[in-house]
């Protein structure tokens, strides 16, 4: 899996503010987030919850009513998704960026046949027949590897297990062939063994449609397994970002550092104990200053930049490689 | 773990619902077959239901059914008690009472239904726009429905019926105005519950319209609450119909209104109880049947509500 620099970028989000109003005070849900996605690739955003992953997402397609984006672009092959109208904004999502649920348990509508919520996606973007959108969803889920489509089509959410409910929900968001797959944390609710296999029709799919997935998890086994590029997230910011190989064995910031010690190592001997991040994500409202991430750092510097200067995203080496640390140059030499 | 036993993830259920619950090579079980089965269990609710339906079929085949026409007057008979002639006796101008009980069926189901469709229509279009919209212009339509939760609907009756007139349609129209907040809040509650939950938010996600989203996506889910309120909605229209109708505020004579004919005969309780008591059962038990089959409906269509 190698990163396709020559690909079209399809989405290019530029120095995005967003955040929400609360009785506290404002949230900075995402603080200047900057990012690429081309045609092809599988693009992970890998984060605690708070971090800002989602909320990224969903103002990607302009989802959260409530959160006013104070600054930045989110260009869509060119267009500016800020700027669109609700009309056009609703002719992209579903049939340009399509989005994958958590929770396939509650992202089916209990009361319609999943044949039909399927074909409703072919009848509304592509002003399909009944019967002829009804041929397509069949199509679709015969393609995520629903067995026997066309009988299970006539049947509700209720009668499919959490993996085939997956399944179902993807086929939906594949129907009209969209160019980019949002898929928030898409195997959080299933089971190990299951996981593996939506995600596997998750790749198939890509390259069947020949689009992008945006990949949001925590899981970094995922991120590795299928992963072209990363970006780490951390209280709302850049962390780092760069691809999976460089990510992973040239880690440039002590939080992805901290992330990828905190996984237990099968092959390591028996009975060592995890290794954390001590303390808790900072609160979005009240931010530490400088360094988001200082209070928890193990490498901050104290007195330093790290309790006084926000870190600016810095290039680590003569990729594209990017890490939101002051001393980003040492932490390889710590790993 | 060597072999892991369910590969395909069909029957690995992450809710850890039992195997049996997943009918996967049979047919599947409809919805409304399943409320059927549990409906059919609730004697009471099975007994409503019959006595509803028997008083729909009276009201189509009245004119086979009643002996008399609703003014046809016995000039030998005033005010006298039930005969093989006169099976429910006849009233203060000799008009045969059972003729007019019958006919009055028709009356009270065309107002209690009629009037429980316009109440409805209103308040799932006003409650759903409330839950949907929320912010301002969903706390705009709530406030205006506590101000017509402050208005008793009998001063507004007596108001249509002034400017009006006293018939059949006023009362429907009164009743229609007045009857839509309940429906209004029930299901303003479920959209708003609704609004939170992921396949809404998908629908969204993927492109769909407001409009489709609400009737197509979000109301079918709130069906429930609203097909036991308007059950339950038809018998309090009837029983409001009575009272408006008793009040002299409903339709007018000769028009066979239950609630008219008891409001005719309470003058002469000692003398000729059968005016009142007649008309009286068939508005009481009228109601009581609607009741029983929205409870029942009720418990059928959620068995996790059941309390017994």
């Amino acid at each position: 899996m190698s990163p396709r620099a020559g690909s079209e970028v399809l989405l290019s989000v530029k120095n995005l503010v967003a955040g929400f109003d609360t009785g506290e005070g404002r949230v900075r849900a995402v603080d200047n987030v900057s990012f690429d996605i081309r045609r092809g690739e599988v693009f992970s955003i890998v984060g605690e919850s708070g971090s800002g992953k989602s909320v990224t997402a969903m103002t990607i397609l302009g989802l959260l009513p409530t959160v006013k984006v104070d600054n930045g672009e989110i260009l869509w092959r060119g267009r500016d998704l800020l700027k669109v109208s609700d009309a056009e904004m609703r002719q992209i999502r579903g049939a340009e960026i399509a989005m994958i649920f958590q929770d396939p348990l509650t992202a089916l509508n209990p009361v319609h046949t999943v044949g039909r919520q399927v074909a409703e996606m072919a009848r509304i973007h592509q002003n399909m027949s009944k019967k002829h959108a009804m041929t397509r969803a069949i199509d679709m889920l015969d393609l995520v590897g629903i067995p026997e489509a066309r009988k299970r089509a006539s049947m509700y959410p209720h009668e499919f297990s959490g993996g085939m409910r997956q399944r179902a929900m993807i086929a939906m968001a594949i129907t009209c062939d969209p160019d980019l797959l949002i898929a928030d944390e898409p195997t959080t609710a299933l089971d190990v063994t299951v996981q593996a296999q939506v995600l596997e029709v998750l790749l198939d799919i890509k390259d069947n449609i020949d689009s992008a997935i945006m990949l949001i998890t925590h899981d970094l086994g995922v991120v590795a397994g299928l992963s072209d590029n990363v970006m780490v997230m951390y209280a709302g910011r850049q962390a780092e970002l760069g691809t999976v190989d460089e990510v992973f064995y040239e880690t440039s910031h002590p939080y992805t550092l901290g992330l990828l010690r905190s996984i237990p190592d099968l092959e390591g001997p028996f009975g060592q104990p995890l290794v954390p991040i001590e303390g808790s994500p900072p609160s979005l409202i009240d931010r530490p200053s400088g360094c988001p991430f200082h209070p928890r750092c193990s490498m901050a510097r104290n007195p330093g930049p790290c309790t006084t200067d926000i870190p600016e995203l810095v290039q680590i080496g003569t990729t594209a490689h990017v890490s939101a640390c002051h001393f980003a140059s040492e932490v390889s030499v710590a790993l | 773990m060597t072999n892991p036993p369910h590969v395909d993830g069909i029957e690995i259920s992450p809710t850890g619902a039992l195997p049996a619950e997943l009918p996967h090579t049979s047919q599947p079980v409809g919805l409304w077959s399943d409320v059927w089965r549990r409906f059919r269990d609730n004697k009471l609710a099975v007994a409503g239901l019959v006595f509803v339906f028997l008083l729909i079929l009276v009201a189509i085949f009245a004119d086979v059914i009643a002996p008399y026409s609703i003014t046809e007057r016995d000039s030998s008979q005033f005010r006298s008690g039930p005969s093989s002639d006169h099976w429910f006796g006849t009233d203060l101008i000799g008009r045969d009472v059972f003729s007019r009980v019958v006919y009055g069926s028709r009356v009270s189901l065309r107002i209690g239904i009629v009037s429980t469709l316009i109440a409805m229509v209103i308040g799932v279009f006003l409650g759903a726009f409330a839950g949907f919209v929320g912010r301002w212009p969903g706390a705009l339509v709530m406030r205006i429905t506590d101000i017509f939760l402050s208005v008793p609907y009998i001063v507004l009756a007596i108001a249509i019926a002034t400017v009006f007139g006293r018939s059949e349609n006023s009362v429907i129209v009164v009743l229609g105005l007045t009857g839509w907040l309940g429906v209004c809040r029930i299901v303003r509650a479920s959209f708003m519950q609704l609004n939170n939950m992921e396949y809404v938010e998908a629908a969204h996600a993927l492109g769909f319209r407001g409009r489709r989203i609400m009737f197509r996506h979000m109301l079918p889910n709130s069906l429930q609450p609203i097909i036991v309120y308007g059950t339950i909605a038809i018998g309090s229209a009837i029983l409001a119909e009575a009272a408006l109708s008793f009040l002299q505020v409903g339709p007018q004579d000769p028009t066979p209104a239950w609630g008219l004919m008891v409001s005719q005969g309470k003058g002469d309780l000692a003398n000729a109880p059968h005016l009142v008591l007649f008309p009286g059962l068939a508005i009481s038990l009228t109601v009581l049947a609607f009741v029983l089959v929205g409870d029942g409906l009720r418990d059928a269509l959620d068995p996790k509500l059941k309390t017994r």
